[in-house]
């Protein structure tokens, strides 16, 4: 049987948009409705046979800024577009300042058990200047909030590479979740897009960020949350199960504004702007892969995993087997202490793990 | 004799930008030998590198039938290249002519570069007749430019055409005053067959095409010629005149411009300056001038995709078809592979090659240092040239190296006397004399080994003397000299592509600068890079490029994979512009930018 798909909805509402932010995203509430609307029919639209998914992922934007009600009709429609399962994971973003009390009941009620929520800083001066809405206090508050209102399953973003940031800020940061026992951390680190506010003005640092990465990395996985993705730390048990599928090709589809799908071997995206959303007048575009493109995409995401490359997977089905076609890489590779190779899995050390794009280029 | 009485044959002299094309248009169009319609902009320059350049590599002339005072006269044309390094060809194709246009922008006044050309037009004895062009524009201000020409360049330009070539203005002036001017040829018809070679090209039905100019006799279909400083003989096929497009004719007599064929395979028979003569009957005086082709500078020249080698091959080959001048013969490099090692006029005619290759034949390539060849003589008396500087023996092995030495005159203003001296020694120069060729112009000369000329002594040159003085050389001979070989250590390991022989003096400086132009240059690798430069065994500089710390993409964009796949696209496509020298990858632009170091 095939693997239970996810199902991904984008929110496309903030109160007001990050600097470093290239998301689609409009701090113009009153289309609200009017996009919710759209994604029940895109939805509807799946029909035929529901298919199975065991996750959900409610992402944006910030979910939490969308009006009372508009959350649970939409967690409706996928139930019934999708055989929800009932142990399904359904995470929802929300940012500090917009987790009110109502939010949280309307979610929990409506079936969230997870929460994503983005902190980026302990530091309010760091916070401010990053254009964020919320302070220390507010995040704080936040977290207790959310677990009186019975959502113990908390995901907690961190920024690295933030103007201002020093690796003092990052290690009081993590030091506070560690402090608030937060099973599962994702560690990002800033990367400007041409088209976020910031980009004219900032550049970030990237040794600096190595340098964040390692501390914070370090202070996690000696926590005991390990890291299961380059990005992502967690409690054993506790990883998001949800963005374990974009790692290992399983399928997704995603609802609502410049959503991303892979479903049948291809990839799919919506119009990334919310007007022409909104019309309904553009579908998805298709891409195709070719087995050869399949094949880069998996040495690609399989490599961020810490679980790294299922060498005779692979080989099965690729036909090609990689131990002997980069015989000369992978020695030199293993020699530089960039990767291992363990129980017929290929994968990234802790120093390789930050480089995984020179790693990745030579693999494939 | 009365048919050369109604025969010009001159040249135009411009500064870039000057309006020569222009004005050689409207000269076409205005004699009616192409119409407008026909005219594609500039026919002169048919090269897409000199219509960017605004230079002319390729000589083409123009014959153009004018009437004047209910006379036909005819009037060739014949354009000439505009750089040191072609020097040769110009004096050629000079000495074809009687006299030569100049041409001034009105706003601009005269500039430095054309002094070179106008004095060597001077030199071969040719008529001035400057032109003032682009009246048109509101700041040209003619009567001081006027000046300007007469103090500068000491020729009457008190009757110069007011022109703008542009707008058509004042042709018809320039059309009559190259008839009253400019001196009919000289020669006689009657005389054995002499006729100077001033430039070929290759067709791929006749051969090559020589582009002559009939000093005495004539010459026809038929007629046996001998080349006399290759000693070839052919018998021509063909003869005729560029209208521009070639047209055949019966015969070409004394003081016609024109051309010949006579199923030459090959160009490199038909040097520039050789004579053509009657196999039958040979005139016993070539034109004086000629000099044998030889390349002075030499570089390595690979594809940047080892798979793309015989394409270099086969685009030298077709090169050469129709450029005596370009040597290649293959080469092999530890760190860039297959490829060749070519020779050049200059270095003009070294990037020249280079971009034509790039661009007429769609190849990316690595270019090593220019260099010179050098003479070496073994502990055990055995000589050697050395062009690649890989190839010269290990130090203990070298009795003695000798490195050509060039006899280079400088052209300035008295002004720059001193900077250009300072210039002179720095690039190791011995001083020979100075001469005031008058109140504005200074000629030196100095003895200057070739080596440091093709580093960056024309830069030097330009951008001290605000691009006032000028360079003409010849090679001189070779000097004994302290040359020692400068290797360059990526990670430990040599990259010969990076090796240059140079001066002891200099090796010091110049292994300095190369290793911090290379820290700049090469990406930050998963491992830290040593750069070092060393003679032999002795490391004289070192720097370093820090380990890279960070390149992955972290963000997840709620199963957008996108950029993470649009990123590792392009980080392909830069790896294919990448060398792989021992462990470390350099990329390609990094061999050409060591040629390159700025000051």
């Amino acid at each position: 049987m095939a693997a239970a798909a996810g199902v991904y909805i984008h929110i496309p509402y903030c109160k007001q948009r990050c600097g470093y932010c290239s998301f689609v995203s409009s701090c113009d509430p009153s289309t609200q409705e009017a996009y919710a609307a759209r994604v029940k029919a895109e939805l509807a639209g799946i029909k035929s046979e529901r298919i199975a998914a065991d996750t959900l992922y409610i992402g944006g934007g910030t979910p939490s800024v969308l009006r009372r009600g508009l959350l649970s009709d939409l967690i409706a429609a996928v139930r019934a577009a999708f055989l929800l399962d009932a142990d399904a994971e359904i995470t929802a973003e929300c940012n500090p300042e917009s987790c009110t009390d109502d939010f949280l009941s309307e979610a929990k009620n409506a079936g969230v058990n997870r929460l994503s929520m983005g902190l980026q800083d302990a530091d309010d001066t760091v916070l401010r200047g990053a254009g964020r809405l919320h302070s220390r206090a507010d995040f704080v508050g936040a977290v207790g909030r959310a677990r009186a209102a019975g959502l113990e399953n908390l995901s907690v973003d961190l920024m690295l590479g933030l103007p201002g940031q020093t690796v003092t800020h990052v290690e009081a940061s993590v030091k506070l979740l560690l402090s608030l026992d937060i099973p599962h951390i994702s560690v990002y680190a800033l990367k400007l897009e041409p088209d976020s506010a910031l980009a004219k003005s900032y550049t970030p640092d990237e040794d600096l960020e190595a340098d964040f990465y390692q501390c914070a990395a370090g202070l996690l996985t000696a926590a005991g949350r390990a890291r299961y993705e380059v990005s992502n730390f967690a409690r054993p048990g506790r990883e998001s199960r949800h963005n374990l599928k974009y790692w290992t090709h399983t399928p997704y589809y995603g609802f609502g504004v410049a959503a991303h799908s892979f479903y049948h071997e291809m990839r799919y995206a919506n119009p990334d702007s919310l007007t022409e959303y909104l019309s309904g007048a553009s579908r998805r575009t298709e891409t195709p892969l070719s087995p050869e493109e399949l094949r880069e995409e998996t040495v690609m995401l399989r490599l961020r995993l810490a679980a790294g490359l299922e060498l005779d997977a692979y080989e099965q089905k690729f036909g090609e087997n990689l131990r002997e076609k980069k015989a000369a890489e992978i020695r030199s590779l293993c020699a530089l202490g960039m990767i291992e190779i363990k129980n017929g899995r290929l994968f990234a050390t802790d120093r390789g793990m930050y480089l995984l794009n020179s790693l990745i280029l030579r693999l494939i | 004799m009365e048919r050369q009485k109604y025969i010009r044959n001159f040249c135009i002299i411009a500064h870039i930008d000057h309006g020569k094309s222009t004005l050689a248009d409207r000269l076409i169009e205005r004699t009616g030998t192409l119409n407008k319609r026909d005219l594609s902009e500039q026919v002169l320059d048919s090269m897409d590198i000199e219509r960017e350049r605004g230079i002319t590599i390729k000589l083409t002339p123009v014959r153009m039938a004018y009437n004047k005072d209910g006379q036909t006269y005819l009037l060739n044309l014949i354009d000439t290249p505009g750089h040191v390094d072609f020097t040769y060809e110009v004096s050629r194709s000079l000495a074809a002519c009687e006299g030569a246009v100049l041409v001034v922008d009105a706003s601009q006044g005269v500039e430095a570069q054309t002094l070179a050309n106008v004095y060597l037009a001077v030199d071969n004895n040719l008529e001035i007749l400057p032109v003032i062009n682009k009246i048109d524009l509101p700041s040209a201000r003619p009567e001081e430019v006027k000046a300007e020409i007469e103090d500068v360049i000491g020729v009457d330009a008190s009757m110069a055409p007011l022109v703008s070539a542009k707008e058509g203005i004042g042709i018809d002036e320039v059309l009559d005053k190259v008839i009253e001017y400019f001196p009919p040829p000289k020669g006689d018809a009657d005389k054995p067959l002499r006729a100077l070679i001033f430039d070929s090209f290759y067709d791929n039905y006749k051969g090559a095409v020589c582009l002559i100019r009939v000093i005495d006799g004539c010459v026809r279909p038929g007629t046996r010629i001998r080349l006399m400083h290759t000693k070839r003989e052919f018998d021509t096929v063909e003869v005729g005149v560029f209208t521009p497009k070639m047209s055949e004719c019966d015969a070409l007599y004394a003081g016609d411009v024109g051309y010949l064929t006579a199923s030459i395979k090959n160009v490199a028979d038909t040097a520039p300056g050789d004579t053509v003569t009657d196999a039958a009957r040979p005139t016993d005086t070539p034109c004086p001038g000629y000099k044998p082709v030889q390349p002075v500078v030499y570089c390595g020249i690979y594809p940047t995709d080892g798979a793309k080698y015989n394409d270099l091959k086969e685009a030298l080959e077709r090169l050469k078809l129709n450029d005596a001048a370009l040597f290649y013969e293959p080469e092999v490099s530890v760190a860039l592979g297959f490829g060749f090692r070519c020779g050049f006029l200059g270095l003009l005619h070294m990037e020249i090659i280079e971009e034509r290759l790039e661009r007429e034949f769609g190849l990316d390539l690595i270019t090593t240092a220019p260099g010179v060849n050098y003479l070496v003589t073994r502990s055990n008396g055995e000589q050697l040239t050395v062009t690649n500087p890989s190839n010269l023996p290990p130090p203990g092995e070298i009795a003695s190296v000798s490195e050509p030495i060039v006899k280079a005159y400088v052209y300035t203003p008295p002004e720059y006397i001193g900077t250009i001296m300072e210039l002179c020694q720095e690039k190791r120069g011995e001083y020979i004399d100075m001469t005031y060729l008058d109140k504005t112009r200074v000629r030196m000369y100095y003895e200057i080994p070739l080596n440091e000329i093709v580093y960056d002594f024309f830069d030097g040159l330009k951008s001290r003397t605000r691009g006032y003085a000028s360079l003409d050389y010849e090679i001189k001979g070779y000097k004994e000299s302290e040359l020692v070989k400068l290797d360059i250590m990526l990670n430990n390991e040599v990259c010969d592509a990076f090796s240059l022989i140079v001066h002891r003096d200099k090796a010091y400086a110049r292994g300095r600068s190369i290793a911090e132009k290379l820290k700049e240059v090469i990406p930050r690798q998963m491992f830290e890079i040593p750069i070092q430069a060393a003679i032999g065994s002795k490391v004289i500089a070192r720097e370093t490029v820090k380990a890279m710390r960070k390149d992955v993409l972290a963000k997840c964009y709620g199963g957008d994979i996108s950029r993470k796949k649009k990123l590792l696209e392009k980080q392909k496509e830069g790896k294919k512009r990448m060398r792989q020298v021992g462990s470390v990858e350099v990329p390609s632009e990094a061999f050409l930018s060591v040629l390159k170091l700025d000051k």
